[in-house]
């Protein structure tokens, strides 16, 4: 665009101030909200996908009256200690029908060096493991040992160590990020837990009587093949050790939780929808008003030798101007409340909530300033091809 | 409404928000114990007095190349304002601790807009300069 009729289009909108920045004010509202309803939106479901990964096996068996502490730490991450005796797994692993067994044992939120907060440290057998697995980022060439662990994103690792109870232990590989308190969790394998319960207790940790004790675990997760029942399973683990554990099924939870997912999600897109369409309506009033107050200005320019065609070029201009301004004002005050308080907002639904990548965001911010360039220009065109229309001697007689 | 007056009332309210995030809107963890987050929270309170100061100070200047200097001055303080929390008194080691979750957040956008209005300034004030 030339120098003059770039000053030309600035000088016409600052004309019509008070309209336009009302234009823009709407524009920017209905930014911030595409934006922000799209992310949040977005990362519930990055969340809710992986968290259905993450439960990953049919049943998981807990002691008798841990089921609702099993669910929670599932679902929110919470940390909890619950225990078995060790010889379980052994009776549990030689049942009919199973395809995959592997046990866990949690220490609830032990005070470490590594972290200013308390810290969830998870056992396991990575021999049998297919929980775990799957969540971590890069393989691990070295193998775990007794002197090594697995690390939650969350967890700050410094020079490829973390320091628990006094002792340095290095970091074979990081868990992918999961959304929820899990990321905050540090993983030993089972060989390493006596001394690790050693070095707690020397460090002055508190530990109760169970935990001292040596052959303990928390829970038994099992995949049943294919061709048996989970329910013969589970009676068939009833006759074996008796009636001292709760059945938790993980991926029923996620059903459970998909649904309260779809609930949110469809209030954010009921909310986002009545607002924009509210939205769009004032934009229709404000392009009608200016419209109107214009017409004289356009009739004065058609009888000083504009074409039709560049004085709806110039008004589009002006509008592509403003809604351009609008959305990309928007598109950064929405990034900049939904970006920085991600993980706010999924603590306060109570969600799973992982937050899109850097280029999916720019993605979406850019689809946001297509989208609301499209609206503006929808709304606007209408009244702009009429107010060309309308014959100069008319429209200038009408304003006398 | 004059220019001056808009970006003193800026600085002045910006510099507020810097106090009051750490403190009283979206606090610190609580613990008996003096964290990381405890030092940032004392700098930024540091912080945000100055940056009141200096918003009170533009209100009544009238030249023109001090409150430019005073823009500069605000537009480094920005960088001060992420720097304490991201490197140098940091905060909680944990990301779900409460001064990761929602302080360093509500500093991070009052830092981006603090750098966003000093710029502003900046720009009008060198434009008019220029033209005078």
């Amino acid at each position: 665009m030339k120098p003059r009729r770039r000053n030309n289009l600035f000088k016409d909108i600052r004309r019509h101030a008070f309209y336009n920045a009302c234009l823009l004010a709407t524009i920017i509202l209905l930014s911030i909200m595409l934006l922000a309803g799209t992310i949040v939106s977005t990362s519930l479901r990055t969340g809710m996908g992986n968290m259905q990964k993450r439960l990953g096996a049919d049943i998981m068996l807990v002691p008798k009256g841990s089921k609702e502490k099993a669910e929670n730490m599932l679902l929110e991450g919470s940390r909890s200690a619950f225990y078995f005796d060790a010889s379980v797994y052994e009776q549990v692993s030689g049942i009919e029908g199973i395809s995959e067994v592997t046990s866990q044992c949690f220490l609830k939120s032990l005070a470490a060096d590594c972290c200013s907060s308390e810290v969830q440290i998870v056992f396991f057998d990575p021999v049998s493991d297919f929980v775990v697995a799957p969540w971590i980022e890069t393989e691990y060439k070295t193998g775990l040992s007794g002197d090594s662990v697995i690390v939650g994103s969350d967890i700050a690792s410094e020079d490829g160590t973390i320091k628990l109870f006094g002792q340095e232990y290095p970091v074979v590989s990081k868990m992918a990020r999961t959304g929820t308190a899990l990321d905050s969790s540090v993983y030993f394998s089972t060989d390493a837990k006596e001394e690790l319960l050693k070095n707690a207790e020397e460090k002055g940790s508190f530990l109760t009587e169970d935990q001292k004790k040596s052959g303990i675990l928390s829970s038994i997760f099992i995949n049943v093949k294919g061709d048996h029942l989970v329910d013969g399973v589970i009676e068939a683990a009833h006759k074996s050790i008796g009636d001292i554990f709760d059945v938790v099924y993980p991926k029923k939870l996620h059903e459970s939780l998909a649904g309260s997912l779809l609930k949110i999600t469809g209030v954010i897109n009921i909310v986002s929808i009545s607002l924009g369409a509210f939205l769009v309506a004032i934009l229709l009033i404000i392009n009608s008003i200016i419209m109107r107050s214009r017409k004289q200005e356009v009739a004065l320019l058609r009888v000083l030798g504009h074409t039709k065609k560049r004085l709806i070029g110039k008004l589009i201009t002006e509008m592509g101007v403003i809604s351009l301004c609008g959305a990309v004002l928007g598109c950064g005050l929405g990034a900049l409340i939904v970006i920085p308080f991600g993980r706010l907002i999924g603590n306060s639904l109570n969600m799973p909530y992982l937050g899109p990548s850097a280029g999916n965001t720019l993605f979406q911010i850019l689809f946001i300033i297509l989208g609301v360039f499209l609206i503006v220009f929808l709304s606007s065109i209408f009244f702009i091809i009429h107010a060309t229309n309308i014959e100069p001697y008319l429209a200038l007689r009408r304003e006398e | 409404m004059k220019n001056r007056t808009i970006f003193a009332i800026a600085f002045i309210l910006l510099g507020l928000f810097v106090i009051l995030a750490p403190s009283v809107l979206f606090p610190i963890c609580e613990s008996e114990k003096k964290m990381a987050c405890f030092y940032t929270k004392q700098a930024e309170i540091g912080l945000g007095v100055f940056i009141s100061a200096l918003g009170v100070v533009y209100f009544f200047l009238k030249n023109k190349n001090i409150r430019l200097g005073i823009a500069i001055a605000e537009f480094f303080i920005s960088g001060l304002v992420l720097a304490y929390p991201l490197k140098l008194t940091g905060l909680c080691k944990m990301s779900d601790m409460a001064c990761r979750v929602k302080t360093l957040p509500a500093l991070i956008v009052v830092s981006i807009l603090l750098i966003l209005v000093s710029l502003v300034d900046i720009f009008f004030l060198a434009k008019s300069e220029q033209s005078e």
